[in-house]
Parts: C-alpha cells; structure tokens; sequence
C-alpha cells in the first residue's frame, strides 16, 4: 500500500514545476488584471487653466510621439476667420498656404463654414503636442484649443513623465469615468 | 567540432550584439518626438512674438503717471463722471474712487459686474452679464433678462450714456440695444443683413466696447473684423476705420480692439489683448503714438477697459496687476 503511493523523484520535480508554473501564470495573470484595474480607475489629464504650453509636453512624454494632443473644445471657438491658432503672426494671406501656417507640423485643418467663419480641425497623428496653436488661441481668442492627454494613446504610467517635468503642476491624475477636463467644465480648479 | 559550433555560434551574438549597440547609439536618438534628441523644443514649435513687442521708444507719447488698486480680484470695466470721479467695476460690484484711488463709495452685488457708465445726473447703470441694475446710491432698479429677442441680452461688455439714452454692447447678441435711461427699450443697431453685405458684429470672444463721439455718432468695436465702426443714433451704419495685422498701426489677433475710448479731443485710445498695448489714433483712424507699449504689461492682461478724464488723462484697467493705471502725455 505505501509502496503504491511513493513517486519517483523525477515524477515529483515535474509536479511541483507544473504546479509553480500554473501559480506564477495565475499570479502574473492577477497582477496584469489588478494593474488594468487601477489604471482604468484613474487617468492623467491636464488642467487647461493652469496649463502655460511651456512645451515639455512633446519632449518629456515616453512615448515617441507624445500623448498630448492638441484637442479643440468647439462649443467656445469663435470660428475666426483670422485664427491666431492657425495663422502665423505676421502671415501674408488668409489661406491655407504652408506659409501662413502656425503649425510646424500642418496639423490644423481650415475648412470655410460660412462668410465669415472658419472651422479649424485638429489631424491628430500630425500633432507632436507641443502647445504652439494653443498659446496663440489664448493668447488672442477664446482659447478653444486646449492640450489634452489623449487616453487611446497614454500608457498611463505610475509616475508621468510630463507630469513630473511640468513647470506649472497642471497635470494630475483624475478618477477614470470624468470627462476630458475643457475650460467649461474645469471644476479642479483651486 | 561541437566545441568550435559554440564558439561560432558565440561570436556571431558578439557581433549582433556590437551592431545593436551602434545602431541604437547613432540612428536611434534617445527621445525623438519632434525628430530631435534635445530636451528644448526646436524654436520652430516655439510661440514667439517678441518682434511685435518692440516698440520705437519715440513713438511713445504718454508716460505712466499714477497707479491704484481697483479693489477687485476681477476688475471688468472703468467709467469716469464729468467730476472725474472714477467707476470701476468687477466681481463685487461697483467701487466709486478719487484721481487718487481713495474710496468714496461702494456698491456690493451677489453677481459680477461686467461694465459700468455713469450718466450725466450721476446714475450709475452696472451690467450683471445680461441684466442692468442702476441708481445713484444703490442699485434699487434693474432691467433686461437673458435671452436673445428684442430688450434680451446675453453678455453685456459695454454700457455708455449719452443724452436721455443709454448704450449697451451686447457680445452674446452681437448686436448694441438702445434704452432710455430708465431702461425702456428702443432699438438695436448692428444686425446682420446679408442683402445689403451688412457683415453684423462678428464677436469671437466676450469683449465688445463701444462709445459716443461729440457729434452722437455710436462708434462701436467690430473686433471680429478688427475695426471701429461709426453708427448714426438711427442706427445707420456711417464709416468705419482699422485693419487687420501685426504692425503698429493695425489690430492684431483675431478680435480686437477690445477696449476703446474717445477722447476729449475726439481722437481714439484703444487697447489691445494677446499682445496688450495701447494706441492712440486721430479721428480718421491714423496712428498717433503709442500709449503704452507691450513691455509695459503682463501677456496675460486680458482686460483692459479705458476711460478719460477731464484732463485727458487715460485710465487704463491691468488685469493682471489688479491695478488702475493712468497715463499723461508726454510734455514735448
């Protein structure tokens, strides 16, 4: 009877490796679940009044091209015709010529609505978040293009690097299921 | 034969190794967001308009006389009686001051005052966004609800008294009512008619003064199309001057002038935000001299409401210093 029950060395090693595997998969498993359960809990976001568009954004994120987008509140834009988000200071003509454009990248599209209101569109894979557009639209309109962590693209790490760099502490973490913070519906604001 | 596989086999990953660490130390830069291994951003993603901000110190014709504090977190408007006794405006209410900035009275209301006028029997007609509360102590009577229909208003950044009317600049509506002075409404000027080319106001953001010249024409900022325009007391449209750029002589951004105020010699003060200066120009629109210039204020001085007194002197509102500040000419 203890004859049958004994197992070899062998057979025992293989058991209690596959046992170890299973625990460690399920463990790994666990870890991977509660990490995306937390980080579905809480995301960064910028606050756009605090915002100063210093331009650590498209250097400090950790991603190649930056998680930080140009992204544009249209409900407060004034449909300019001469949008200082989109033209250069300085710019020769009212027209779409690379020229005249304020963006490095050409991000911002420019499409006629009616006489004489313009829609300005942001063409995201173009922009690098680096706030140029953003500085002129407050600086002179309404500031309806705002910089945004984009959620499809941050890998929301532990400790942001751009939040860490940020002069001017407007990055921080907010719970999940708030809407994009806009300067309409901005309640952080201290 | 086993031992020299291994040994080919090691040095095949030794080389692969060496090629990985060459290629990611020369073709692979460390951070290249913006195609750039450098922590600054290259100047081209860089705001700048530091060479709008130069201003020929020559051009300069008024320097800074005097400074007080407005009392408010936001200040919003400035008006100035025929005593000189200075109104301003803000988050809690109306503040009446001397030349000096010393307090005469106070009127204190629940909501913020978005601009403020003074008639010539001395009422005082504060505009709570869109609502009017006036009396000469206290704000006893009040007139105007939210809305956009006929005596409605939606954002009220201008108020201006002139004879038995009162003017009221209304940037929700983009238009200007008229009311007698106990708020009864008359007209509006300014309406879009596509038919005769009449563009309207086009307002982009909450900031539309007007005045009244000595003649009564109402002049009122068309800051969407970066100009004056002149408005007979019917309403007619009579002219208009301004243009659009970064120059001296013209507007910059996309709405400005935000403020603006006919002097006593009926030649025209305007401030500008985005890059905040203030200008004088003569009657025709051609540029006299500047007032002050952009290195006297913060980039962020939004508003900044302007008023004249008796002396010509030009009080000008700095949002950001939370200060009046007031300007004289510059005696040749």
């Amino acid at each position: 009877m203890g004859q049958e029950n004994k197992i070899s060395r062998m057979e025992f090693l293989k058991k209690t490796g596959r046992g170890l595997s299973v625990l460690a998969l399920g463990g790994i498993a666990g870890a991977a679940l509660g990490r995306s359960k937390r980080k579905r809990e809480s995301v960064w976001q910028i606050d756009p009044d605090k915002c100063t568009q210093c331009g650590k954004c498209a250097t400090e994120c950790v991603l190649r091209v930056s998680a930080v987008k140009c992204v544009h509140n249209f409900s407060i834009c004034g449909y300019c015709n001469l949008c200082f988000g989109y033209f250069a200071p300085g710019q020769r003509e009212l027209n779409t010529g690379a020229e005249n454009q304020l963006c490095p990248t050409g991000a911002i599209r420019r499409r006629f609505v009616e006489e004489p209101y313009y829609e300005y569109t942001i063409k995201e894979p173009r922009c690098v978040g680096c706030g140029k557009c953003v500085k002129g639209c407050t600086a002179f309109g309404n500031g309806s293009l705002q910089l945004q962590i984009r959620h499809d693209r941050c890998k929301n790490c532990n400790e942001c690097a751009i939040a860490k760099a940020c002069p001017s502490k407007a990055i921080f973490r907010i719970p999940a299921a708030k809407g994009y913070i806009t300067k309409e519906n901005n309640d952080s604001k201290i | 034969m086993e031992q020299r596989k291994i040994l080919y086999s090691l040095l095949v990953l030794a080389v692969g190794l060496l090629l990985g660490l060459l290629v990611e130390s020369h073709f692979i830069p460390e951070k290249s967001k913006t195609g750039s291994a450098k922590e600054e951003l290259p100047d081209k993603y860089k705001y700048n308009i530091d060479e709008y901000k130069k201003v020929d110190s020559g051009l300069v014709i008024y320097r800074e006389i005097k400074v007080f504090k407005t009392g408010f977190t936001e200040a919003a408007g400035l008006a100035i009686d025929k005593n000189d006794k200075i109104f301003i405006c803000g988050d809690k209410g109306v503040r009446v001051v001397d030349h000096n900035g010393i307090l005469l009275n106070e009127i204190i209301s629940a909501e913020k005052i978005t601009a403020v006028a003074v008639s010539g029997e001395g009422v005082i007609y504060a505009a709570a966004r869109d609502r009017i509360f006036f009396g000469k102590k206290d704000f006893g009577r009040d007139f105007g609800k939210r809305g956009r229909g006929k005596g409605d208003f939606e954002y009220i950044t201008g108020l201006k008294t002139s004879g038995d009317k009162l003017f009221i600049a209304d940037a929700g509506n983009r238009k200007v009512a008229v009311a007698d002075l106990q708020g009864k409404f008359i007209a509006d000027i300014g309406g879009k008619d596509a038919a005769k080319g009449i563009k309207g106001f086009i307002v982009p953001s909450p900031h539309m003064d007007l005045d009244i010249d000595k003649v009564g024409n109402i002049w009122v900022a068309n800051t969407g199309l970066l100009r004056l325009e002149k408005y007979s007391v019917d309403g007619v449209f009579a002219g208009c001057w301004g243009k659009a750029g970064a120059g001296l002589d013209a507007f910059i951004g996309c709405c400005n002038p935000s403020n603006f105020v006919i002097d006593k010699n009926g030649d025209f003060v305007t401030s500008e935000k985005g890059l905040p200066r203030i200008k004088l120009y003569d009657k025709t629109g051609k540029l006299k001299g500047v007032v002050a210039p952009p290195s006297e204020f913060n980039e962020k001085c939004v508003y900044m409401a302007l008023a004249v007194d008796s002396k010509n002197r030009v009080f000008a509102l700095d949002s950001v210093k939370k200060m009046v500040r007031v300007f004289e000419k510059k005696q040749k």
